[in-house]
């Protein structure tokens, strides 16, 4: 509407409410300004990273697909949180543009609990289609050991160069509370083609399942 | 609110030859945010002692013994290149080594480089959400020669606990040199 426009010279800041016959909205104070900058509800530039989608699911779930990605930043980030519902050795997989060709390469090294003090190193690598964050380790179906993951993509909208997908994760084996049974990994996927990545698809191998709003999946973007 | 903000910076401003525990503390972290993360770059200003990290949380000591689960796993540079790994049952997550010795020439200034990632550090109410975790990896250039690079990764958690973290506490060894630097930052999710 003329003279509320945003963006002109002449106009105000902050929400707009088009005015009536009986009421216009008015010019922000600089306190009004500032309850609303404290309340984190003041509208505000889309920074470098950008939290692009979340889901905090209740209950169980037995996949995730953040569709649609937008093509715009210089890389993406996924990070999970997540509890499987059934003991697995393989809990979990993410899957770019949901590819079926088992022609993609996946490999890492994890450290897994001790024993006698020494804790097992191992490596594994493979053609696969989907990327396995905790692959080569039990997790027991433990509702208190939620398991973290970060994936990191950069070049993820180029469309004449493959990308190479860094990863890490942790998980603890059962209810052993205690530094010798627990994991880690980290590993790198080569997405061995050309095509920009515009989904992504996290799977359980059985259910995985998040309980409430501290446990989920986010995808940022990096600019 | 920015879906990511810098919560604070800390630099060195002098060179800390104590030969003894550094640390930089953040204190009053809004508890506004989904996760906390840290980056930061260190130079060891020994040209004789290896240099290590922890990282500990809301006031506890990094060195309290067995109430902490402590873990890493990285490769060191060297003839021969070998793994490395820790398990501790230590108040703290322990960067293996983050910072080294940059040898007798301490000439590079190669500063050591490290970030952390801790979970929803605030608002966990059920047993169902899990105990605080910290996350982390660093690499770093082991001598003077420049030769080799080393690299760690890994965790720590307490179990059981779920207290929001307010305050996280870099501790170094042996020092700090001027120009070191830490930034925390919030991010949403």
């Amino acid at each position: 509407m003329t003279g509320i426009e945003a963006g002109k010279t002449w106009s105000r800041i902050g929400a707009q409410v088009a005015p009536t016959d009986s009421a216009a909205s008015g010019v922000w104070q600089i306190q009004e300004a500032s309850e609303y900058i404290g309340a984190g509800t003041w509208p505000v530039p889309a920074g470098p990273v950008v939290l692009l989608g979340e889901t905090h699911a209740l209950g169980s779930v037995s996949t995730y697909t953040f569709g649609s990605i937008p093509q715009t930043y210089q890389a993406l980030e996924l990070r999970g949180w997540l509890v499987v519902s059934t003991t697995a050795i393989n809990p979990f997989q993410v899957h770019f543009n949901t590819i079926g060709t088992n022609d993609l390469y996946d490999s890492h090294i994890v450290k897994a609990g001790a024993s006698g003090g020494v804790p097992t190193l191992g490596t594994a690598g493979g053609s696969q289609n989907t990327m396995r964050p905790v692959y080569s380790y039990t997790v027991q179906n433990d509702a208190s050991q939620p398991i973290p993951f970060r994936v990191f993509i950069p070049n993820y909208a180029s469309t004449d160069k493959q990308k190479c997908i860094s990863w890490w994760s942790s998980a603890t084996n059962y209810t052993q509370y205690d530094y010798a049974n627990k994991m880690f990994a980290i590993g790198v996927y080569n997405f061995q083609r050309t095509e920009a990545i515009s989904s992504i698809t996290v799977t359980g191998s059985s259910n995985f399942q998040s309980w409430n709003d501290a446990v989920g999946l986010a995808l940022y973007g990096w600019g | 609110m920015p879906d990511m903000e810098k919560l604070g910076t800390f630099e060195q401003s002098s060179t800390s030859t104590t030969n003894g525990y550094v640390s930089a503390s953040f204190t009053s972290i809004p508890t506004t945010y989904a996760h906390l993360l840290w980056k930061g770059a260190v130079l060891n200003y020994s040209s004789s002692s290896s240099g290590f990290m922890y990282v500990s949380w809301n006031g506890g000591a990094y060195d309290a013994a067995n109430t902490y689960g402590s873990n890493g796993l990285g490769y060191q540079g060297g003839n021969p290149d070998r793994f490395i790994y820790t398990n501790e049952s230590i108040n703290a997550f322990r960067y293996v080594m983050p910072a080294d010795d940059d040898g007798a020439n301490n000439t590079s200034n190669a500063r050591s480089v490290f970030e952390g990632w801790i979970p929803f550090y605030c608002g966990r109410t059920s047993i169902e959400q899990g105990p605080q975790q910290v996350f982390g990896w660093a690499g770093s250039r082991p001598d003077g020669n420049g030769n080799y690079g080393s690299l760690t990764f890994g965790g720590c958690e307490k179990p059981l606990v779920q207290t929001d973290i307010t305050e996280l506490t870099f501790t170094f060894w042996p020092g700090l040199t001027a120009g070191d630097s830490i930034t925390l930052y919030g991010l949403k999710g």
